[in-house]
């Protein structure tokens, strides 16, 4: 199953993969391991995930306390150089 | 009332015929008055000699095709069958008579509107305008590596498909290159610095233009996997970029050795070609218009550690967008808000492109941008012959590195320090949009942002004017001098005296507007102190000897040999 970006909140600095599997609930291939936890605004406690998509629906339609720290899923569009080779 | 411009056409008079042979031999280069017949109001243009137009005698065309090439078409050029024309200009509202009195009269063959015309913009298939060459000069880069604006000391990452230094090094370009702070979507696929020669070459080239002595990361993002309909071969997806910014951001904080440079630069020159690559506007995980999306934060947060992050505008310019603007394939091009996500960044400097005349690329996608209106900020140059990877570097994918090039060369003078505002992101943002050479419309428009880069302008702000010292006012007796007696004076270096233009581009009298070689011209005052002074016995001293050796010079026997054998 495809994976999509979300935001995290995490207050206690940048979580591990575990501790984001804990946290969410998520089976191991429900998270993007190469992809890991990505510092995206350490500042307001922001990081970045690739979760299945299954899986973020399940957590926004469960605990409210959790599916609050996540945001997503975002959109991961295709991106390409802007060279002059696409032209008709 | 506004004025037209017509053309008259006029049926041959033996003083049309005269006027329109002496512009052709050069001897006359005005209208024959007395060869135009007065109409209405119509003032001819004196300064249009008549020209002669040849008589169609024979125009055969295939049925219903007036333009086939292979139709059959022949001339008769002979003055007398020829038809002349001339210009002018008539009130708005004179033209009405004008018509009926050109009508009325069996002078006059037709008349025309005179339309303002203008250069077609460069288009991809277009050939390159100018070169690499060129772009130096524009950006004015003698003169920043005088004044060590090079890239010496500053990280100039490139995100993109990968670099290949072999090959920049064989094309002259010998930056640092940092492998060990580069970065590949998958380092089994791609090696950092050995990528095979493309669109990331290009770019590093690009970069090299103003920032010869730059440290390149190579970040190597695109990657051929895409299955999107009308994709080219070499794409990603923007998580991929999520991960390449993360690393950036590990070295933009990372800790750095003593004394080095905390500069770096980021040039992306990719993007999102169509709204229907992302999700609809109002989703709120949408990329283009919404600046919660992990990667437009994670470019917002890198800009806030100090990193310059520049991207290109982006090929979806109305007069000949890329075909990947059209989806599906075929279907009308989407070229208004056509600054997607990131590339419209209010964090990022934003670069549409121009050629080496500064004419815009018709690709060159236009304002407003999706997270910030006023997008693009600035223009840089491209469509130019340069890397030798295409026959030209072009799209707002060269422009972008232009400018990356620009920005590193003046980081090498103004590293970026975080307790100093004036080295922040946005304070070289608004060096350089706050020196551009305004383009198109009065002030800032969506074409062209606040204008093109002006490298010279640059160069004066960040290390000032350089020290010339006009030798005319400090010593105006030895000026005087000088006139007087300019054979006394014709060995002192800078005589005679060339005033400095001060910064501006090259134009057709170099060595009076290159403000590098003017500055050459006052090389022996450079860097001397005005208040200084100058022993007048010494300056004497210097001038007796000179005017001796003039002397000597002038009495030396052109053949030493006979005076020898004289002796």
């Amino acid at each position: 199953m495809s994976k999509a970006p979300c935001s995290i909140r995490w207050q206690h600095g940048q979580p591990s993969l575990q501790a984001v599997r804990e946290q969410f609930g998520l089976a191991p291939e429900e998270i993007d391991e190469q992809f890991g936890v990505v510092a995206v605004d350490p500042e307001a406690h922001l990081y970045c995930v690739l979760l299945d998509e299954a899986a973020i629906v399940r957590i926004h339609g469960g605990d409210p306390a959790a599916a609050a720290l996540l945001e997503g899923p975002f959109a991961n569009p295709v991106i390409e150089p802007f060279n002059l080779k696409g032209h008709s | 009332m506004a004025k037209r411009n017509v053309i008259v056409e006029l049926v041959h008079t033996r003083k049309l015929e005269n006027n329109m042979m002496a512009a052709m031999s050069g001897q006359g280069l005005a209208l024959d008055a007395d060869a135009t017949p007065r109409l209405g109001s119509l003032d001819y243009d004196l300064s249009f000699p008549a020209l002669a137009l040849p008589k169609l005698v024979r125009g055969e065309y295939p049925k219903d095709e007036l333009y086939d090439v292979f139709a059959s078409v022949t001339f008769d050029s002979s003055p007398e069958a020829s038809t002349y024309l001339v210009r002018g200009t008539v009130e708005e509202g004179d033209i009405p008579a004008l018509n009926d009195a050109a009508s009325r009269n069996r002078a006059v063959a037709n008349i025309y509107a005179d339309t303002t015309i203008e250069t077609m913009a460069v288009c991809p298939s277009s050939p390159p305008v100018g070169s690499d060459a060129d772009v130096e000069r524009l950006l004015c880069t003698t003169l920043m590596r005088q004044r060590q604006m090079d890239g010496s000391g500053v990280l100039v990452a490139i995100v993109d498909t990968g670099v290949n230094m072999a090959y920049l090094n064989s094309r002259g370009k010998t930056p640092t290159f940092d492998a060990a702070r580069s970065w590949s979507w998958n380092p089994a696929a791609v090696t950092p610095g050995s990528a095979p020669v493309g669109h990331g070459t290009m770019c590093a080239y690009d970069v090299c233009i103003a920032a010869p002595r730059c440290t390149l990361l190579d970040i190597a993002l695109l990657h051929g996997i895409s299955a999107t309909p009308g994709s080219s071969l070499m794409s990603g997806l923007l998580s991929d970029a999520i991960r390449a910014y993360s690393h950036l951001l590990a070295v933009m904080t990372a800790p750095r050795r003593p004394g080095e440079n905390r500069s770096l630069v980021v040039s992306n020159s990719w993007g999102m070609f169509h709204p229907s690559w992302d999700f609809p506007v109002d989703h709120p995980g949408n990329y283009s218009d919404n600046p919660n999306h992990p990667f437009n934060r994670i470019v917002a947060t890198l800009e806030r550690s100090g990193a310059d992050i520049v991207f290109a505008a982006g090929n979806c310019g109305a007069d000949c967008p890329d075909g990947r603007c059209s989806q599906p394939p075929g279907s009308p091009a989407v070229t208004t808000r056509a600054i997607y996500g990131a590339n419209s960044s209010p964090s990022v400097t934003c670069v549409a492109g121009v050629d080496t005349t500064k004419a815009r690329a018709g690709y060159s996608s236009v304002g407003p941008g999706r997270l910030t209106d006023r997008k693009p900020d600035i223009c840089g140059y491209t469509h130019f012959r340069g890397s030798g990877v295409y026959s030209s570097d072009g799209g707002t994918s060269a422009a972008c590195p232009v400018i990356s090039g620009v920005l590193g060369a003046i980081r090498s003078q103004r590293p970026y320090n975080a307790a100093d505002s004036t080295t922040s992101p946005a304070a070289i943002r608004n060096l350089v949009t706050s020196t551009a050479v305004d383009l198109g419309p009065s002030g800032y428009d969506f074409q062209h942002g606040y204008g093109v880069i002006d490298g010279c302008k640059i160069v004066e702000r960040v290390a000032g004017r350089p020290i010339v010292i006009d030798p005319c006012r400090r010593l105006p007796w030895l000026c005087e001098l000088c006139r007087r007696y300019p054979w006394i004076c014709k060995g002192l270096p800078g005589w005679p005296p060339k005033p400095w233009p001060g910064p501006g581009p090259k134009a057709a009298d170099s060595a009076m507007t290159d403000p590098a070689q003017s500055q050459e011209v006052w090389q022996m005052f450079d860097g001397e102190d005005p208040s200084e002074e100058i022993p007048q016995e010494t300056l004497a001293y210097v001038l007796g000897l000179l005017a001796g050796q003039r002397t000597a010079e002038a009495v030396k026997p052109e053949h030493p040999c006979s005076c020898s054998s004289k002796a």
